[in-house]
């Protein structure tokens, strides 16, 4: 993706947003679980209140409403918010930008007025472009200025990430696809370009990204299997592995160490809240582990990833070709995906509720854009490839944007879609 | 010299729109913290609040009347305080304690360098869904 198709993803990703909301499709930025990932923001700057109080007695006579996920704990009644603070940490500059803005033109600054919405809403929008500046630095070092902007135009309009880049974009999948991009990125240069060993700035780094990944959503402590599984292919590279880790545990120290204080805040809320350095803050909701609903999260017309984004079939193929730039990541790929779909086929709510296609996999795209460029690398060196893969990918683009703004107009149901329903809404737009 | 033109550039643009979104001409239709309007049975419209709303009158007025109410679920939920403040200063509290509509008046003070005053409505304890108060129409005294 040169600078000119980065700024055009921009100037998209812009007027997506403002259409969206100019023309009323959604309502303000800050809804829904938008609303639990950013509530931190006013309640430590407008209030100076860690623990949320102050800002339910403002927003909501002292009670927040049931779908913001904010529970009283047990025991101390204090408020526990499902959600951690990472996507808020992110946010923070948008927001003060906003509440600057506010103070100046004398709106409410209760953290809910028109500048906050929409510094949520731009902020979701800027992450996800981050997200692919980075991935273009990961995927510049590998494979051509064609391939890339292939696969990150492909990525960017093919899959959900467009959606959540601007509909739903106080969500906190933007953010996760950043800061795997990020993670990606920074592990490969330390394991290859350690020259020489220490690589102190990249640990800090990478101790950073890694303890905003957990914070951002706890789950996502799974991708950073891709750190210590880099280069792993088999048993003997293993053992390499682990033996260059060993050879470089100051720098594995100084990872660590990043990440624990980066985490370090969100510990000490939970602390205040409930007694304890650590809950399980969904409170009653959980995991089904025995009985995960794998084929409807990757297959069902409900919410199936490869239903509603089919080009991550590409990806696949891709990621099965066995290329030079991906055999390194292949095993840690394949381990942290498989984790991944297990684990959100076990939650309880599997669909993820209203959302279009399904979002839990926007934030590991940037390893499914791997796969998506060494397919792409692999049909570039025949005509006949290129237009075959071409036709296929063209095909999904069309489909996933398609579906997308039948999900934006209401043609196309939030939730709990059916095949009938899908069958007589296909490639309609009324 | 072309990094310091677009610096230049730059400036002017952000001064420019700082000047504009100091009071631009929409602001007096921007509220926040109010459901859609809905019509009583003897046809009187309301909108109800969340835990929090505001809205902007024109800084010249005199006076401005609120009509509020709230609804009780059952005949021993607690009364409903609610506070209304002109420019984050605060102007009037009064008691909710049942369904019947209260109209506060509440004089303006002299204008100051703005042209609109932020009026802002807080209820101490809200309904299922974040309800707060029911407010009818807002009337501005010149």
């Amino acid at each position: 993706m040169s600078r000119r198709t980065l700024f055009a993803a921009a100037l998209l990703g812009l007027a997506g947003y403002v259409y969206v909301y100019a023309a009323g499709l959604a309502d303000p930025p800050v809804r829904s679980d938008g609303y639990s990932y950013y509530v931190y923001l006013p309640s430590w700057f407008i209030y100076g209140d860690t623990s949320l109080s102050a800002v339910a007695r403002d927003c909501c006579g002292g009670e927040f409403p049931a779908f913001t996920a904010i529970i009283r704990w047990p025991g101390t009644k204090r408020w526990v918010n499902a959600h951690p603070i990472g996507v808020a940490v992110l946010q923070a500059p948008f927001f003060l930008i906003g509440h600057a803005l506010t103070r100046w033109s004398n709106l409410s600054p209760d953290g809910f007025t028109l500048y906050y919405q929409h510094a949520v809403g731009i902020s979701g929008l800027f992450w996800a472009l981050a997200g692919l500046l980075v991935l273009r630095a990961l995927l510049r070092r590998h494979f051509s200025e064609g391939v890339t902007t292939a696969t990150l135009v492909a990525l960017l309009f093919g899959t959900g990430l467009y959606h959540y880049a601007t509909y739903d974009s106080s969500y906190s999948h933007v953010y996760s696809f950043f800061l795997f991009a990020a993670f990606l990125y920074l592990t490969e240069r330390w394991w290859h370009e350690p020259a020489p060993p220490p690589a102190w700035a990249r640990s800090i780094l990478l101790g950073i990204v890694a303890g905003l990944i957990v914070l951002t959503r706890h789950t996502n402590v799974l991708f950073l299997l891709v750190f210590p599984l880099y280069g792993v292919t088999g048993p003997q590279s293993c053992r390499a592995a682990g033996s260059a880790l060993v050879a470089r545990q100051r720098e594995l120290m100084a990872i660590a160490g990043v990440s624990a204080l980066v985490l370090l805040p969100q510990l000490f809320i939970y602390h205040q809240a409930t007694g304890r350095f650590i809950v399980s803050s969904y409170g009653d909701l959980g995991f089904n582990f025995g009985s995960p609903r794998i084929w409807d999260v990757l297959f069902s017309v409900q919410k199936g990833l490869f239903f509603w984004s089919p080009l991550l079939l590409v990806a696949l193929a891709g990621w099965a070709s066995g290329h030079t730039a991906t055999r390194p990541l292949a095993v840690a790929a394949g381990i942290v995906i498989a984790a991944d779909v297990y684990l959100i086929a076990s939650w309880w709510d599997w669909q993820f509720g209203s959302s279009y296609g399904h979002r839990g996999f926007i934030d590991t795209l940037p390893l499914f854009a791997l796969g998506q460029a060494a397919a792409f690398d692999w049909a570039a060196v025949s005509r006949r490839r290129m237009i075959a893969v071409g036709v296929v990918v063209a095909a999904a683009v069309f489909l996933s944007v398609f579906q997308m703004v039948q999900y934006w107009t209401g043609v196309m149901p939030m939730a709990d879609l059916t095949w009938d329903q899908y069958r007589q809404v296909f490639l309609r737009l009324r | 010299m072309r990094r310091a033109l677009f610096f230049c550039v730059l400036s002017a643009c952000v001064v420019s729109a700082l000047v504009y979104l100091r009071e631009p001409s929409w602001l007096a239709r921007v509220e926040s913290g109010f459901r859609k309007w809905e019509t009583t049975p003897d046809g009187k419209r309301y909108r109800w609040t969340n835990g929090h709303a505001s809205f902007f009158v024109p800084a010249g007025a005199a006076s401005i009347e609120i009509p509020a109410r709230t609804t009780f679920d059952t005949p021993d939920d607690p009364p409903v305080l609610v506070s209304i403040s002109i420019d984050d200063r605060l102007a009037d509290q009064f008691v909710l304690r049942d369904d019947t509509w209260q109209t506060r008046k509440l004089r303006m003070p002299p204008p100051g360098r703005r042209s609109l005053r932020r009026i802002d409505v807080r209820i101490d304890r809200v309904r299922a869904g974040n309800l707060g108060a029911q407010i009818g129409d807002i009337t501005v005294v010149r």
